[in-house]
């Protein structure tokens, strides 16, 4: 509780906490602030008025105006809530939980237990990522355009299963292909970070008093591993994950600006703000379709931050900076 | 200490850019060093520098007067091989470098000069065609143009003929439609096939005196006679088509064939053509080299770069091409290609003056209107008035022969499970396999396709309504006739009312166990990134999806290798795709569409019976002789494919080209390829007053 | 020095392993797809005539087993004309790159230096501004100013690229004029190509200060200011951070209590005893963050046409140009291995307490 009272004491971990709370309410409200049409097939879709390329500002159907191809631009902001935390909350679960099984085994055995897993680490680390998120997004989408079944489709359904609390019933939904196929590549290379902290965090600990006292007390690898070791080095990993649940808001605009995002329509942010993309040389006349976007991303990545900072300020002073081994 | 020297540095750095920022000339102001002013030759080296100019006119600084920028922003050429060259980047480039024997006079289409050739005859059956060479023209490198060369031009790019590349035209010109082979390799295996084997032998196990046989033969094709200054050429049909085929790489791009030689190519010796056969595009050695005859010649290219051209200085041409036409050595010295994907970074490049013209998708145009100091339709005789403070000549709705339409499958491979049509049953969740032979689907399908829509907002009204598969403009398109399917929903849910899916004759409307009251469920495809395809497929959704609660479209963003793959199986039901013709006339156009075996028709496989009708009235297009003999033929396909609606025959796009209003002479002629670049000669650039 | 030797050595053994395992993860990406579907590569029309795609299968081997393709690549090919072995990484060669319309080394060496020379003049004002930022935020430790600062790197750091890009290309060059995209003007790349200017780096512009031609190095830095400005917005925020938490760190430490007990001044506690400290990380991830650079910025370099590694990077990724991704792949192990070995040693130098391993 003392943390909860001195992260409500400092104004900027307030202004943070005030903003995700914000953040919760629009996506919990998301039906009924925007929504849907009852023919819709799927609420992620954002319902369009027509197909011209032109946005169109505000008006009285559209509070916040089309963005190009006549999309809501408000049904998009709000629903793209969702998205956000939906996508960011999974890929960080996965991530981390990933480094987490990687970073303590190699971390706690040592020797060729380590050498293996890091050195497996280190491939995945020499492959730049935008190059490896890339290739892999183009070929999943290949992989998943085919509609073949195979052990990749039972991956993807089982992370849409995790992300939309639902698995399509048939085939693959086209429409949750796209931002599945993101979502894979994100997470297949983004473990590695957490997976050296963890491992580094796990040797400093490990010469703690308290671990040694238990292992002279014969306590088992076990028990050491997940009464002592873990709980003292996962956290500062937590924090920094917390961090990054804001940041693939923007991975995924950098996707969508490569073609690679989520399907077009889908209520995204990344690929709402990348619709303005063509028509920010006009930005004077279509300020909405920059704005509106562009302000839930910055302030979504905000709010995570300023929590995330807090928190590693707040903590035991002895966290602080491990987060950047 | 340490963070202080950064700052300082830092502060450094940005204080050395501003200065830089403020320079406003800085382009003209070459600051010669000591060093660089005692080079005796840097004049020559040193490019003309722009007029220290007074208060510019225009808002927009007149910069580089020689020099003309173009920036592209749909890729890059494969190669500058014209042999190898089957995309418009290449083409277009190629044309302005290598010359034809004909070329085609000003914007016109189908009627031609002469160029490398000075006059041509043929004979009375259409099948022999003899030209005289031009003498005393030069090769960019020094060799002078002899008939010979012409001849070896055509030989070695039949002979070279890549899988995938354009040699199927010239194949089928000299030997007929049944060697419209997809490469020589196949070309040659079925050249040495022995007569009435079912099969042809593989070209693997093709003996050498049988390769040598396929050369030589091609060699009796095209002869060249050097004493009487002539080329001939011996076809196996008549091919109206082939001055078209002389003024582009078909059979023009002429190469200097001791150059060639003497450079690594072939040499014209029939044992060793197989070794230049099927290249990559890396391995022609006119993949960034190249030694035309025409007003500009390469300077270099660096991919992923710049394409930079230089005028010709001994260029042949002392007449006017035309009346007013140009002539003698080209009036822009020198020529810059760039491609930018990034349409806001093309859009400050030519509101800064650094680009000439730019790449400008249908969707952008409206964007420009508020710079047009002209508005203009093909060329600037049609030029009008516009915004007082512009400064572009805008060339706009200019009908570029290139149909999109939405190609049905009539017969479906099912073959390993089709995921594209749901269940592949009449049951409401997916469409049967044959679903599209019947005729009543296919005009339901054409009849809730929103036209105006398509056109008025997917292409910003820069675009028609298609009428069939031959484009406005072109003999055969049906003139004073408006397009036979209408978007109307009451046609389109009547269509759909009277299919008969189940085949138990009772019509769709009545039958409780048929596609209206059950319902379906199917995906349309587009390749990803093709914005105008991707809101085709939208507005045909939406069309259909409107008529009946029941039927449901999902439009499919396609990644190129799926879209490709699952084509070739003939598992798409609908493809929306358009084509771009190889040579102007209208047997380009039916023959890729209709034609049981041509690019779009083989996928479109009909059912038999509309595949024989087809067939046959095609080839008996391209056989007869003369304009008057073939329009008809044309006229009536274009009607029947609108009445059996073998595919949504959807719209046909336009052009538009933005110029700097400096830049004079552009007419629209588009047989180019990329009409903005695709002979520079004619054009310009004149300072602003 | 002798731990620091057997490290080194134990790193360059590991590196052919390393690179081993990297393109086997690649080709057993790439060998989801069918041969159909990678020789999409080659196909950039729907093909014309039946059996096109076919015969370009078989023309690139594609339908062969992987593990056959992998060692063609590894090994590389008889030519049957000539009977000569063509490519093979084993022999240095790392193929012909599709995408790039070269062999990988040519494209390698002709978009690196663009990028090089980016992340060089990026690096000062990032680093610069970055570290000094921090050290101020560190300091103020939640006053007004570190809270101000910190907000401010966060928008910074969430603004999308390509809007940040193309908003200050608009301004500063299609309204003002004053820095253009590209890498020169017209007239100076005219310059550069001819035989006078002696290319040394292919940066443009620290070849023309070595050939002594101001102008076009000043052409060439007026190019660089918006990419530059944009690349550096986008990465200080993320140094400051790092600077601030490791600034906080040593602020905190008992050896700067008893400095300071010693009744030094707070100005010279800082700069004496904690700067020193508190750098040792960033300038770790000063380092990686430049190596990051030199992979190249694909959205930087698309807005501001600079033909970088970036572009090329995206370019074969997407159109599943194997080759090319094997090469640019392979090409970065390289920097980055290297990249890593000069900040371990560099790391030992500066502080010997810290165990290499």
């Amino acid at each position: 509780m003392d943390v909860v009272r001195r992260l409500l004491k400092n104004p900027t971990s307030l202004l943070g906490i005030i903003l995700l709370l914000g953040f919760v309410f629009v996506a919990i409200a998301a039906p009924v602030i925007a929504p849907p049409a009852k023919s819709s097939r799927n609420v992620y879709l954002i319902p369009r008025d027509g197909f011209g390329n032109q946005p169109k500002p505000p008006n009285e159907k559209h509070i916040m105006g089309t963005t190009e191809g006549q999309y809501d631009i408000l049904y998009g902001v709000v629903w793209g809530t969702r998205t956000a935390f939906r996508v960011g909350i999974v890929i960080t679960l996965i991530t981390t939980l990933i480094g987490l099984i990687i970073g303590s085994l190699a971390g706690f055995y040592g020797g060729w237990v380590d050498e293996v897993l890091m050195r497996i680490t280190e491939v995945f680390l020499v492959f730049p990522f935008l190059l490896a998120a890339i290739t892999l997004t183009s070929v999943l989408q290949t992989v998943y355009g085919r509609g073949e079944a195979n052990f990749l489709v039972v991956l993807a359904k089982g992370l849409a299963l995790l992300t939309f609390g639902q698995s399509p019933a048939k085939d693959l939904d086209p429409i949750q292909i796209q931002i599945l196929t993101g979502m894979l590549a994100i997470i297949v290379f983004g473990w590695m970070t957490y997976a050296r902290v963890i491992r580094g965090n796990i040797l400093s600990v490990k010469e703690y008093e308290y671990a040694l006292a238990a292992r002279l007390i014969g306590a088992s690898d076990m028990r050491i591993l997940f009464r002592h070791l873990l709980p003292n080095a996962v956290f500062p990993v937590l924090v920094l994950a917390s961090m990054d649940i804001g940041s693939y808001v923007l991975t995924f605009a950098a996707l969508s600006f490569l073609g690679l995002g989520a399907q077009r329509g889908y209520a995204d942010w990344g690929q709402m703000i990348s619709f303005a993309r063509s028509w920010i040389p006009s930005l004077g006349q279509y300020w909405f379709i920059v704005v509106y976007p562009g302000l839930a991303i910055i302030l979504f990545v905000l709010a995570w931050n300023l929590v995330g900072d807090a928190l590693r300020d707040v903590l035991d002073p002895r966290m602080r900076g491990r987060g950047n081994d | 200490m340490r963070n202080k020297l950064f700052v300082l540095m830092s502060l450094l750095v940005m204080a050395s850019m501003l200065l830089t920022a403020c320079g406003q000339q800085p382009a003209t102001q070459a600051a010669p060093t000591a060093a660089a002013s005692t080079a005796a030759s840097e004049s020559a080296a040193e490019p003309t520098k722009a007029p220290e100019a007074a208060a510019p006119v225009s808002a927009v600084e007149f910069k580089n007067p020689d020099t003309i920028t173009y920036i592209t922003g749909a890729g890059e050429p494969e190669t500058l091989d014209p042999a190898w060259t089957y995309e418009t980047a290449g083409s277009t480039t190629e044309l302005n470098i290598y010359e034809g024997l004909t070329f085609f006079k000003r914007e016109k289409t189908d009627e031609f000069i002469p160029a490398l050739a000075t006059d041509w005859k043929t004979s009375d059956d259409g099948l022999t065609w003899t030209f005289n060479i031009r003498k005393g023209v030069k090769f960019h490198e020094g060799g002078t143009l002899e008939p010979h060369d012409v001849a070896y031009t055509a030989q070695r790019a039949f002979l070279q003929g890549r899988i995938d590349g354009w040699q199927w035209i010239v194949y089928e010109a000299f030997y007929g439609p049944d060697m419209a082979m997809a490469g020589i390799k196949d070309f040659a295996a079925a050249f040495s096939a022995p007569a009435g084997a079912k099969e042809p032998p593989k070209f693997e196990t093709l003996k050498p005196e049988q390769l040598v046989k396929v050369c030589e033969d091609v060699k009796t094709k095209i002869v060249a006679d050097d004493d009487a200054g002539t080329v001939t050429y011996h076809f196996k049909q008549p091919v109206p088509w082939m001055l078209a085929l002389t003024s582009q790489q078909f059979l023009g791009g002429i190469l200097d064939k001791e150059w060639m030689a003497e450079n690594g190519d072939w040499d014209g010796d029939c044992k060793t053509w197989t070794k230049y056969a099927d290249p990559s595009a890396e391995n022609t050695i006119l993949f960034k080299k190249a030694n035309g005859t025409g007003p500009y010649k390469l300077d270099h290219w660096t991919p992923g770069e710049e394409i930079v051209l230089t005028a010709n200085e001994n260029y042949w041409r002392t007449e006017p091409m035309w009346e007013g036409g140009p002539s003698g050595v080209a009036s822009i010295k020198r020529v810059v290609i760039k491609n930018v994907d990034e349409w806001g970074t093309r859009l400050s490049m030519l509101q800064a003056g650094d680009a000439d013209e730019i790449y400008t998708p249908p969707q952008y145009r409206k964007e420009l209107e508020p710079f047009a100091k002209q508005t203009c339709g093909t060329d600037e005789s049609s030029c009008k008035d516009d915004k007082a403070d512009g400064f572009l000549t805008y060339f706009r709705k200019l009908p570029m022969p290139a149909i999109t339409p939405g190609q049905f499958n009539w017969q479906m491979n099912v073959e390993g499970g089709n995921p594209y049509i749901g269940s592949g049953k009449l049951d409401g969740n997916g469409i049967p396999a044959n679903f599209f032979s019947d005729i009543h689907i296919r005009k339901a399908f054409s009849a809730c396709f929103d036209y105006d829509a398509m056109v008025k907002d997917a292409l910003a009204g820069e675009g028609v309504q298609a009428q069939g598969p031959i484009p406005q403009g072109m003999m055969g398109y049906l003139k004073d006739q408006a397009p036979l399917n209408k978007f109307d929903t009451a046609t389109c849910e009547a269509e759909f009312k009277k299919a008969d899916l189940d085949g138990d004759g009772k019509a769709a409307g009545e039958d409780d166990d048929d596609i209206w009251s059950k319902g379906f469920y199917m995906q349309i495809a587009y390749n990803t990134g093709n914005d105008t395809r991707r809101m085709a497929a939208e507005i045909l959704k939406a069309g259909i999806e409107s008529v009946n609660p029941k039927f449901t479209v999902a439009v499919l963003a396609m990644p190129w290798p799926v879209l490709l793959e699952s084509r070739r199986q003939g598992k798409l039901p609908i493809y929306v795709g358009g084509w771009v013709e190889d040579y102007h006339d209208p047997h380009n156009w039916v023959n890729p569409f209709l034609y049981s075996q041509g690019a779009y028709g083989r996928i479109v496989n009909m059912t038999a019976d509309y595949k024989k009708k087809y067939d046959d009235i095609i080839i008996s297009g391209a056989k007869a002789n003369g304009v008057e003999a073939r329009t008809p033929i044309y006229e009536s396909i274009q009607k029947m494919a609108q009445e059996d609606a073998v595919d949504i025959w959807m719209y046909q796009q336009m052009e538009g080209f933005p110029f700097q209003s400096w830049i004079k002479g552009f007419y629209f002629n588009p047989a180019y390829g990329n009409p903005e670049y695709g002979w520079i000669y004619s054009l310009s650039k004149v300072a602003p007053k | 020095m002798s731990s620091m030797l057997s490290f080194i050595i134990r790193r360059l053994l590991i590196l052919p392993l390393l690179l081993i395992a990297v393109t086997i993860l690649i080709f057993s990406m790439l060998s989801m797809l069918t041969p159909y579907e990678r020789v999409s590569l080659y196909v950039k029309d729907i093909p014309k005539r039946q059996g096109a795609m076919e015969g370009l299968i078989k023309k690139y081997g594609l339908d062969d087993p992987v593990p056959v393709q992998y060692w063609r690549w590894m090994a590389g090919t008889k030519n049957p004309d000539t009977g000569e072995i063509e490519g093979g990484v084993l022999r240095g060669n790392l193929g012909w790159s599709k995408t790039g319309k070269g062999t990988v080394w040519e494209v390698i060496g002709r978009r690196l230096p663009a990028t090089a020379e980016l992340a060089l003049w990026t690096a000062i004002p990032m680093i610069g501004i970055g570290i000094y930022l921090g050290v101020v935020s560190a300091v103020n430790h939640n006053k007004l100013l570190d809270q101000i600062l910190r907000v401010f790197s966060i928008v910074g750091w969430s603004i999308p690229v390509f809007v940040f890009g193309l908003i200050v290309l608009l301004f500063f060059y299609a309204k003002l004029g004053w820095f253009p995209p590209g890498r020169l003007s017209d007239w100076a790349s005219q310059v550069v190509q001819s035989s006078q200017f002696i290319r040394y780096t292919n940066m443009n512009s620290i070849d023309a200060l070595l050939n002594g031609r101001l102008d076009i190095f000043r052409d060439a830095v007026r190019h660089l200011v918006l990419p530059v400005i944009t690349l550096a917005y986008l990465d200080w925020a993320y140094l400051l951070r790092v600077t601030r938490s490791s600034m906080l760190d040593t602020l905190n430490q008992d050896y700067m209590t008893t400095a300071r007990a010693k009744g030094l001044s707070e100005n010279k506690v800082i700069r004496r005893h904690a700067l020193p400290n508190a750098l040792i990380p960033v300038v770790t991830v000063g380092a990686l963050m430049l190596i990051g650079l030199l992979n190249g910025v694909v959205i930087t370099e698309t807005i501001f046409n600079i033909p970088g590694m970036g572009s090329f990077l995206a370019e074969s990724a997407i159109s599943l140009d194997v080759i090319s991704v094997l090469g640019i792949t392979m090409f970065n192990c390289l920097i980055l291995l290297v990249g890593n070995l000069i900040v371990d040693i560099l790391y030992g130098v500066i502080d010997p307490r810290i165990r290499l391993r």
